[in-house]
């Protein structure tokens, strides 16, 4: 709604008939809006105008000893309010005759803006709170939730490095970095039973949008697409061949591909290579 | 609370009564629930007198309120045992809006002032605040009854009070609220 629309409701608000989807409306509308919240406090006097205007007729006699009887029993229940004593006695009979009607109406203003003002406002702040303390809460197990993750990965990636290492069958081949990066060196080692781990070192940064493909070519085989490198920033990486990929390892490659990976490598990319003796 | 302070109460209610009880049985046309909503009021202004602020304004503004909250409580609990029997004629319709011959209106200078920001109203404004005031009536309800559009009954009640507050304002110029 428009602050057009939502001031339209204030006469409703003050009278207290608003329907209940435009009360909702209204009322956070008011905790932010110091126009809208005077014009109701103003309203709220204003409207008990129409409480002077009725017959004035008075109750029957027997009426008062009941009500003073009936309102000056003890509650059963304390009220949570300050003791009604002697000197809190209603004033007015001292005050100039000549009130306005304005303030003679006005401890309803008073009384239901300020409360209501006083609430509202005290349930937004409380609302804030509630929600900021909510966010971070699910930041923090988001957060955790990641870490955790992570080293689930990082264990399971050390526990297959070891078995690959303490495999009976294993062997090693060393990678040679190509004209595009004479300076780079990998070692692989291979277990067919337990998989194939390589570690690189002097890889050249990689452009924004590049990254590393390890390759595993089969005797005789294509080169089939074994992952990507996690390249460390002092040109390091430790890579491990996807699950299934190194079952028969003739030649294991690295080429520099489009962010994502490639399904075959661009061979003229080729970073770095070794091909298994027999 | 203190005990044996029932003098405060009494001249309350000497003062007050009145104005409680007119309220109450116009907007019920019934004495006998309207002498109830003046037991409740007097009941409930003396169990929380100390939400009252005498020093900002007087009392009397504070029961009608209160009497007013406590009259619509009645008239809204009788509309829904009617919706429920399905029968009956609605309490809404039933009230006898002129004033009778020997009525009298409150506090002489503050009464006639009022009367007279009522009476410049036109209406349509008057009859969709009397809906809203008096019977406590939707906004949706008043549209319904008076077969007018909703945006035509919140920019009744809104322009009305707009008028009203413009007059009584413009009758007092001494006044700083």
């Amino acid at each position: 709604m428009t602050h057009d629309e939502l001031r339209e409701l204030s006469g409703g608000y003050a009278l207290g008939i608003l329907d209940e989807p435009d009360r909702r409306a209204f009322e956070a509308h008011l905790s932010t809006c110091a126009s809208c919240a005077a014009e109701v406090r103003d309203f709220t006097s204003i409207a008990s105008a129409l409480a002077l205007d009725v017959p004035q007729i008075d109750p029957p006699a027997s009426l008062r000893e009941r009500v003073l009887r009936a309102a000056t029993v003890p509650a059963s229940q304390p009220a949570a309010v300050e003791p009604f004593t002697a000197r809190r006695e209603f004033p007015e009979a001292q005050r100039p005759r000549r009130e306005s009607v304005l303030t003679l109406l006005s401890a309803a203003a008073v009384v239901i803006a300020f409360a209501l003002g006083a609430y509202a406002v005290s349930l937004q702040r409380r609302i804030a709170v509630l929600e900021g303390q909510v966010r971070a809460a699910a930041d923090r197990a988001a957060q955790s939730q990641q870490q955790l993750v992570q080293l689930k990965a990082a264990a399971d990636q050390s526990t297959q490095v070891r078995r690959i290492l303490a495999a009976g069958d294993l062997r090693r081949l060393d990678l040679a970095g190509t004209k595009a990066a004479p300076a780079a060196a990998g070692r692989a080692f291979w277990s067919p039973a337990e998989g194939l781990v390589v570690a690189f070192a002097n890889l050249p940064a990689t452009d924004a949008g590049r990254v590393y493909q390890l390759w595993v070519i089969p005797p005789g085989g294509n080169p089939i697409d074994a992952g990507l490198l996690d390249l460390q920033p002092d040109g390091r990486a430790l890579a491990l061949a996807r699950a299934g990929t190194s079952q028969r390892v003739g030649t294991v490659a690295i080429t520099l591909e489009p962010a994502g990976g490639s399904p075959v490598p661009t061979l003229s990319n080729m970073i770095a290579a070794g091909t298994l003796a027999n | 609370m203190a005990r044996g302070d029932t003098s405060a109460v009494a001249d309350l209610y000497d003062r007050h009564a009145r104005a409680v009880y007119s309220l109450a049985l116009r907007m019920l046309a019934d004495a006998a629930e309207a002498e109830d909503v003046v037991q409740d009021v007097f009941t409930q202004a003396w169990r929380q007198a100390g939400l009252y602020d005498p020093a900002r304004a007087p009392v009397i503004g504070w029961l009608l309120v209160i009497a007013r909250g406590r009259t619509l409580d009645r008239l809204r609990a009788r509309r829904s045992r009617i919706a429920v029997a399905g029968v009956g004629p609605d309490p809404a319709t039933v009230v006898d809006t002129s004033p009778g011959p020997d009525a009298q209106v409150i506090g002489g200078e503050a009464g006639s002032q009022v009367r007279a920001a009522l009476a410049s109203l036109s209406p349509p404004q008057r009859e969709a605040l009397e809906l809203a005031y008096y019977k406590g009536l939707s906004q949706s309800d008043i549209a319904e009854r008076l077969k007018q559009p909703l945006g035509t009954i919140k920019t009744r009640i809104r322009t009305g009070l707009l008028k009203l507050r413009e007059l009584l304002h413009g009758s007092l110029g001494e006044q700083t609220p």
